[in-house]
């Protein structure tokens, strides 16, 4: 095994695999920062290049392309408050207000970092858990599904500050959100106002880019300076940036682990592993008053997690030839077209194909990352740039990623109808992750709860996984509270529950 | 408006939005119905709390909206009334960027991305936030060129060309144009 | 070529009313339907058309999926055989399962042969039993033809211990669960129909959100069985057979079995169908897969340009560099013409009420045996 591992290193760096990797980093590179282009359409739009290419030439091409558009949504989500990607949304929380305080190189540098040990990370785990992988993933069948996407959405807790009822009040009209489309059990229509379009729902991009991005073009009008209010910090800054990923290197490892292995399971994915990691980072903080008005760990987490859940998605997916999410569907597509059949061949007779595959993906994030802090300094400077000169570039791209996913102007005017719903929620002191947690969550809590029902009856909430998991859900919502009664009561410090990182 | 009452009407039209998510689901079979109603009658029951919170703060006298995590300089500015600029300025320049948004869609709902943006950044930069000329043609014509570039020929996936150029039947309106001045001087 | 004088403006803006006019009366109107499939056209006046011009096949699915790569592999080749050489793109239009696509160019798009449509077949049954949202007549598009054909097949995990539908028939019958989405979906119409026609015991699970989850069901053993396409079976299923063999092929819903290693237990459901009634039941709703990966395009486009395109089509299908491409993605190559598609086309949408009400009593949403 360990010559596989090393021949399948070198191999990377043979012709025409590295060109081929260059070519997919930069392509994904200039995609990933236009937000709702994100890395599944970019992945489709090049899968038919892939056809005269040779499987390891190929998979770097896709690979380069889709470690690189996490990247970048990240570094879009900090400059602009614009979401990259629907999965670094959770970026933006406190990664803007850090762009807004001056702190954009900082920001960019921990994001960059996190990324990186995000994504080796996944790829570690991939090639370690390659003996465990097949009875971990069958534990989880429609009962823990269930029960995980319920525990997920009592993460609302943490992410609602101070107003917990508005947290609460948020998430239920984000679940409300979710049922409008084709109800998944009879075919027919809900709250559709006859538009076929709505058939599939509402997007959860053109939702997600309204509601972050347009009250922040609304904010750099109003205030009349550039985005950084009072300029850009040096060089130095950069440097701060990435010792912050050390210095909190219990977050930043603890959220990678999170991203991985929430994108292990089928069906989950990046999109939720960046809010668990996002409010894991704020309950493990003994200080979190500097939540959301740029905190560097609000952006160490999930930085951490969106990277890493690359990694654990290809477990399954290589696996069982059953991909875990819908980018994974389409990298299948290109295990077809290549000729190979995914499954446990995969662990043996190509291993040193799947060993490629985890070189790739590491490999491609370090380039990607040396790149981009190569051009980090200018990148932050954009922040000092007049806001006027920026906003209708701004505003042109939060209006074109709601329209591109489905080239629907109905999407574009779902982004606008929640971008004036985000404003007032900034302005009344509503919160908005929860809203995305709902819609995203609410979809799956309905469809495992009725096919949870209809194979098990209503003893599927007895079953000991779904316990384990919904316990899980309690003590977390309860954590807090528990840990300032023991404080009081036994008169320990409150250090002792969370990290010494402060 | 104040903060308070505003607060007061959303809550309100949440109540009344619920209302009628939870009457639309009345005629429905059991399957359809379990979800929103069960999520429906919790998140109304909530929202019934938030309206009576709300309708006491409006008719209390001290304002006691709680800090929440994502004060910006927007809601410090009106909210607080720690104003950075006069209020009236302030919700003035927020009707002209909301007024902008909605161009900005309309815009390129009806010009198209490529055309759409062109004529809307010119607008924008050169009448609302007073740039040069040169400044606001320069900008303007960059961001036609990078939809040109990116979606027609580098993706080859193209972008709407507006509501205009679809009623009309042309591919594009600048084709259409084009095709007019061709016929004027060419014949 | 510059003239001399400036344009009268009396003149211009005579024009512009006049053209106007004559675009917003849309050749849809003014045409009458090609339903004769006409298939001489005179070649340099379509060429004259197409020439610098762009195609678009309008694909009612997101990038990346398999209808989405075989109309880029048809994009690929298309062009060089329509007269004037025009640009072939793909534009995507996802949305209500390509109910969106349908629409746009049966209503909005221009009708002048720049707009080729490509969506789910599964459509043309959900026209038959009048699902609300379909803006579009099937009978009425000018099919160019489809790539494609399979049939519905139904399989079962090989440690449940089911070979054979006898061993699911009858008051001895096993009852099995099977995994599907919402009415409505292929692979749901088929299991039901299945369960319908052949009296099986499957207990249906509904919903699914697509076939990669139910395949996770399978894996992990929640699920006994699903049915779809024979085709994905082969393609992106064919981890459940090779290296190991984890699934049981037990049914196919056609009169015959195709001749496959895998498919040595399994019966063909028309053979296997009590009466005349569930056998038409059957034909119904395999219906659609046999006109797999379908493209049309409006109707009001003229027929020149339509007899032009099929030819094209035809020739698109017939090269063999498209057919080498096609193979990769484990898509087998079973090509009809438009004359081909349209007689399918026909069969689905004439159906007699008494029979569209059998067909919505059997697909209709009903959990267990």
């Amino acid at each position: 095994m360990i010559e596989a591992l090393v021949s399948s290193l070198l191999n990377v760096f043979t012709y025409p695999t590295f060109p081929f990797l260059l070519i997919g980093i930069l392509i994904g590179f200039v995609i990933g920062i236009l937000p709702g282009i994100g890395g599944l359409v970019t992945l489709a739009l090049m899968l038919p290049f892939t056809f005269g290419m040779k499987p390891v030439a190929a998979f770097a091409f896709l690979l380069g392309m889709l470690s690189v558009t996490a990247t970048t949504g990240d570094l879009t989500s900090i400059l602009f408050g614009i979401p990259g990607e629907s999965i670094t949304a959770a970026t933006i929380v406190d990664g803007h207000p850090m762009a807004k305080k001056g702190e954009a190189g900082r920001a960019m540098a921990a994001a960059l970092m996190s990324s990186l040990l995000g994504a080796i990370t996944g790829a570690i785990v991939l090639a370690a858990s390659i003996p465990v992988v097949v009875p971990l993933v069958l534990t989880f069948k429609s009962p823990e599904f269930f029960a995980l996407a319920l525990v997920g959405i009592t993460f609302v807790v943490s992410l609602s500050g101070k107003s917990k009822l508005k947290g609460m009040l948020s998430a239920g009209l984000g679940f409300v959100l979710a049922m409008v489309g084709l109800d998944p059990q009879s075919g027919m229509p809900r709250y559709t106002m006859g538009i076929p379009q709505l058939w599939d729902g509402v997007g959860l991009v053109p939702v997600t880019v309204g509601l972050f991005a347009i009250p922040e073009v609304v904010d750099l009008w109003v205030k009349g300076t550039s985005i950084a209010e009072r300029g850009s910090e040096s060089l130095r800054g950069v440097w701060q940036g990435v010792k912050d990923t050390f210095i909190y290197w219990g977050i930043t490892l603890r959220c990678s682990m999170i991203g991985t292995f929430i994108g292990i399971i089928p069906g989950l994915g990046a999109g939720v592993s960046q809010w668990v990691a996002y409010a894991h980072a704020v309950q493990s903080s003994a200080d979190k008053s500097r939540f959301g008005m740029g905190d560097v760990r609000g952006v160490l987490g999930p930085g951490a997690a969106n990277n890493s859940s690359l990694g654990g998605a290809l477990i399954p997916t290589i696996a069982f030839g059953v991909p875990g999410s819908p980018t994974m569907a389409i990298l299948l597509g290109a295990f077809l077209i290549q000729g190979l059949v995914p499954g446990p061949d995969m662990l043996t007779k190509h291993l040193d194909l799947t060993f490629a595959f985890v070189w790739l993906i590491v490999i491609s994030n370090l380039i990607t990352v040396a790149l981009c802090f190569l051009f980090l300094n200018q990148l932050a400077k954009i922040t000092c740039v007049r806001g006027a000169l920026l906003i209708p570039g701004i505003l042109l791209l939060v209006l074109l990623g709601g329209y591109a996913e489905s080239k629907s102007i109905l999407d574009m005017g779902i982004t606008l109808l929640f971008g004036f719903i985000g404003l007032l929620m900034v302005y009344l002191d509503w919160p908005r992750p929860p809203l995305i947690l709902g819609l995203v969550l609410g979809k799956l809590v309905e469809r495992n709860f009725f096919i949870s029902y209809q194979l098990h009856g209503s003893g599927f909430l007895f079953r000991p996984m779904v316990i384990v998991i919904l316990l899980i859900g309690v003590a977390a919502l309860f954590l807090p509270v528990l840990q300032a009664f023991l404080s009081k009561r036994l008169g320990l410090k409150e250090e002792v529950f969370v990290s010494k990182e402060d | 408006m104040s903060p308070k009452r505003i607060e007061l009407i959303v809550s309100l039209f949440i109540v009344l939005v619920l209302g009628w998510v939870l009457w639309e689901a009345r005629a429905w079979q059991f399957h359809s119905r379990l979800f929103p109603w069960s999520v429906g009658f919790c998140v109304l029951g909530l929202a019934l709390i938030q309206l009576a919170f709300s309708l006491r703060d409006y008719l209390r006298f001290e304002p006691t909206l709680e800090v929440g995590p994502q004060r910006t300089p927007l809601s410090e500015a009106v909210l607080y009334g720690q104003v950075t600029s006069e209020p009236e300025v302030v919700r003035g320049r927020i009707i002209v960027i909301c007024a902008w948004i909605l161009g900005f869609y309309l815009g390129l709902w009806f010009l198209g991305f490529k055309l759409g943006s062109l004529i809307l950044t010119f607008a924008f930069l050169r009448f609302t936030a007073k740039e040069r000329r040169s400044v606001s043609a320069t900008v303007a014509i960059m961001s036609y060129l990078f939809f040109l570039a990116v979606f027609d020929l580098i993706l080859a996936m193209p972008l709407t060309s507006g509501l205009i150029a679809e009623l009309i039947g042309a591919s594009s309106l600048e084709a259409f144009v084009i095709d007019i001045l061709r016929w004027a001087f060419l014949g | 070529m510059m003239k001399n004088k400036p344009v009268n403006p009396v003149f211009f803006s005579a024009f512009i009313l006049v053209s106007s006019m004559m675009v917003w009366a849309r050749p849809s109107v003014m045409a009458a339907p090609a339903k004769q499939f006409q298939r001489s056209f005179d070649e340099k006046a379509v060429a004259d058309f197409y020439r610098g011009k762009t195609v678009s096949i309008v694909v009612g699915f997101a990038p990346g999926g398999g209808y989405d790569i075989v109309s880029r592999l048809i994009a690929k080749h298309l062009g060089k055989y329509i007269p004037g050489r025009p640009n072939v793109i793909v534009d995507n239009r996802p949305g209500g399962g390509s109910v969106v696509a349908a629409n746009l160019v049966y209503n909005v798009l221009r009708k002048d042969g720049t707009f080729i449509a490509n969506f789910h077949s599964q459509m043309l049954l959900q026209q038959a039993e009048g699902r609300e949202g379909i803006e579009f007549d099937g009978r009425r598009f000018d099919w160019l033809g489809s790539v494609s054909s399979s049939v519905g097949a139904c399989a079962l995990r090989r440690d449940t211990g089911m070979t054979h539908v006898k061993q699911m028939i009858g008051p001895s019958g096993r009852v099995v669960n099977m995994g599907a989405e919402a009415p409505g979906s292929g692979i749901t119409d088929t299991t039901a129909i299945m369960r319908a026609a052949l009296g099986l015991k499957f207990r249906i699970i509904y919903g699914y959100d697509g076939q990669r989850p139910i395949a996770n069901g399978v894996l992990n053993r929640e699920l006994d069985g699903f049915c779809t396409s024979w085709e994905s079976f082969v393609s992106t299923l064919k981890s459940f057979f090779e290296p190991v063999q984890l699934l049981n092929m037990v049914a196919v819903l056609g009169s015959s079995v195709p001749d496959h290693p895998w498919l040595k237990n399994a019966v063909a459901a028309e053979a296997m169908a009590p009466n005349e009634d569930a056998r038409s039941l059957l034909k119904i709703v395999n219906a659609p897969r046999r006109l797999s990966y379908p493209y049309v395009v409006a109707p009001g486009v003229p027929n020149d340009r339509v007899a032009s395109l099929r030819d094209a089509f035809d020739k698109t299908l017939a090269d063999p560099a498209f057919s080498v491409d096609l193979t990769k993605l484990g898509i087998p190559l079973e090509p009809r013409t438009g004359e081909e598609a349209a007689q399918i086309v026909n069969e689905i949408l004439s159906l007699k009420p008494e029979a569209v009400a059998a067909l919505k009593e059997a697909l209709k949403r009903k959990e267990g045996p």
